[in-house]
């Protein structure tokens, strides 16, 4: 009698167990699907056609970005200043244009090296001057966020280019520009990172630092080269950033750091680095654009849109927790 | 499991030359001598345990040996050359691996991978390079069965791995790439009883191929089963040398932990 009634208990406990498990590995789809499902019944605009296109074309610079960053993470980094760099790289493009006349592909391919070069060099100070990831990409933060401004003077620069703008405005086939773009940038990375030796090293890297240099891996470069393609893709979503708006806004990027970051931690990628994937970056990336969306659609006041991610935020590490958790008792 | 250690060749094997040769090998740490003239000869196919205290200087000489610390006296040749450069990359391409207790192995890769770290095999693929993980998959494997190594899955992340399990692709990869000296720093310290027995299978499977296997213990029963040869040290010098046999099991005991009083 008891042995029974332990029995089906136990049962119980198992299949509780495996839903728990389900419900913890998949987290952040059922998150998603229960968003979705919540927006589409609580308006009705959510589920057009418009809303659903809108989602994506505003999500394109995050996923960059998202991608970008989780370059760095993987190599167990942080990259605080991609907003600043993505401001930075409009206000350059559209002062190089009106202030200097140049053709926009230069200005473009100028503004893009730069943010690569500011990248790289937030690198540098991270892996040979030993300045600790947070503060030297918090200070770059800062530095760029000024830059921005002084390049700017604080007003929007005009881009009168049609060729720039319609690099957030145009499109092909149907599908805009920016979602092209963030296609090309995410099949790229993916790419790099599974079919590579490099992209494999920077997995190695964030794994084991230690096993990875006695592999004869050149740790430091490696990892330079990750923070300069944060600022590469940092540089791209400022591009897409001025070209939809046809100028370049003082205030571009700012707060996006945030974004970025939620978004590789939403995607399951660890913080400490050699765990993650670009599908994930790219989901975090979409959950927090359709989350963002539905907000404007309920209406909801703009002053709760970052208690909102950062309370996903949040979540989406506790989550992450009690995966390595249930992970480490299997 | 006694016939195993009986099949294991006793005596280095006369007439080869050493693979390798210390002489006088000094090292100092300011004020402390960590080695005081450490003369050694290692030879193709022989295992040599380095015995001795916490302290005794195990550590610093294999250390030296694998370039990680230059020595500050004294002269090393490996086959036949002599070694003036010392640094962990140099070391790997004269073929001396060591393989450290806290192992060197990225634990979110799979196996193959790791036995392919830095060196990877790449194809071509519409002109840009990508990993060839098919072949390098089958590599392993076949470099994991010729030394009797069973891990069921090559596409499990390390990090999954048993202990022991870890040890063996550590080696696999040293063997795959041709080490000729195999310096392994306490392989059974933490892995469980049939592990431990796998891994001195594996050490005498390693020794029969041909390679010279420096081993760290503070198992006497493993000394027993696999050595060769027993170095002893105590207080950065070379306190007792011999085949098993020939020096007695309570005479290493007591060289190890007495050999301060019988020196003085």
């Amino acid at each position: 009698m008891t042995l029974e009634t332990n029995a089906a208990g136990a049962e119980r406990g198992v299949r509780l167990k495996s839903l728990s498990r389900i419900a913890i590995n998949n987290g952040v789809l059922i998150g998603f699907a229960l968003l979705v499902i919540g927006l589409a019944l609580a308006t009705p605009y959510f589920l057009t056609s418009a809303n659903l296109f809108s989602i994506l074309v505003q999500s394109a610079p995050f996923v960059i970005m998202a991608v970008g960053e989780l370059v760095v993470v993987l190599v167990a980094g942080i990259d605080l200043s991609v907003g600043a760099m993505a401001g930075l790289s409009g206000a350059v493009a559209a002062a190089l244009m009106s202030a200097m006349g140049l053709p926009w592909p230069l200005a473009l391919a100028v503004a893009l090296a730069s943010t690569t070069a500011v990248g790289a060099l937030q690198g540098v100070a991270v892996n040979y001057l030993r300045v600790t990831d947070f503060i030297a990409t918090l200070a770059g933060l800062s530095i760029f966020t000024s830059l921005t401004l002084i390049v700017t003077q604080g007003n929007p620069i005009g881009i009168a280019a049609d060729g720039f703008n319609a690099l957030g405005q145009a499109r092909l086939l149907q599908i805009p520009a920016q979602v092209w773009i963030a296609v090309a940038i995410v099949l790229g990375a993916w790419g790099w990172l599974s079919k590579t030796a490099s992209g494999r090293h920077l997995y190695a890297v964030g794994g084991n630092r230690i096993a990875a240099y006695r592999s004869g891996i050149r740790v430091r470069r490696l990892r330079t080269l990750a923070y300069a393609f944060s600022g590469l893709c940092s540089g791209v979503a400022g591009i897409i950033f001025a070209a939809q708006l046809s100028s370049a806004d003082p205030n571009a990027g700012r707060g996006d750091e945030l974004t970025a970051i939620a978004a590789v931690v939403i995607g399951g990628v660890s913080l400490f680095g050699g765990r993650g994937s670009v599908w994930g970056a790219v989901m975090g990336a979409l959950l927090i654009s359709t989350i963002l969306d539905g907000l404007v659609l309920l209406n909801v006041s703009p002053y709760y849109t970052e208690l909102v991610q950062g309370f996903v935020i949040l979540l989406a590490v506790m989550l992450d927790y009690l995966k390595r958790r249930h992970d480490s008792a299997v | 499991m006694q016939t195993r250690t009986a099949s294991v060749q006793r005596e280095a094997p006369s007439g080869a030359p050493a693979l390798l040769s210390l002489r006088g090998i000094g090292k100092r740490f300011g004020a402390v001598e960590a080695l005081k003239g450490i003369d050694l000869d290692v030879y193709p196919g022989e295992v040599v345990a380095l015995l001795g205290d916490n302290g005794a200087g195990k550590s610093t000489l294999i250390k030296v040996i694998a370039g990680a610390h230059p020595p500050s006296g004294g002269s090393m040749t490996f086959g036949d050359q002599p070694v003036c450069q010392f640094d962990p990359r140099h070391a790997r391409e004269l073929g001396i691996e060591t393989i450290y207790q806290d192992l060197a192995l990225a634990e979110n890769l799979d196996v193959s991978a790791n036995i392919f770290l830095g060196r990877e095999m790449r194809r071509s693929r519409i002109g840009l390079p990508v990993l060839d993980d098919a072949r390098m998959r089958r590599e392993a494997a076949q470099a994991l069965d010729r030394l009797g190594i069973h891990i069921p899955d090559l596409g499990q992340a390390v990090g999954e791995l048993s202990g022991g399990q870890r040890q063996a692709v550590a080696v696999a990869r040293a063997v795959y790439w041709k080490a000729k000296l195999v310096i392994m720093d306490e392989p059974t310290a933490a892995v469980g009883v049939g592990e431990h027995e796998a891994i001195l299978e594996l050490i005498t499977t390693l020794a029969a191929s041909g390679v010279a296997v420096i081993l760290i213990t503070h198992t006497m029963a493993d000394v027993w089963r696999v050595a060769n040869r027993i170095v002893v040290l105590t207080r950065g010098g070379k306190a007792l040398e011999g085949s098993p046999e020939e020096l007695g099991e309570d005479a290493v005991v007591r060289s190890m932990l007495f050999g301060r009083q019988g020196k003085s």
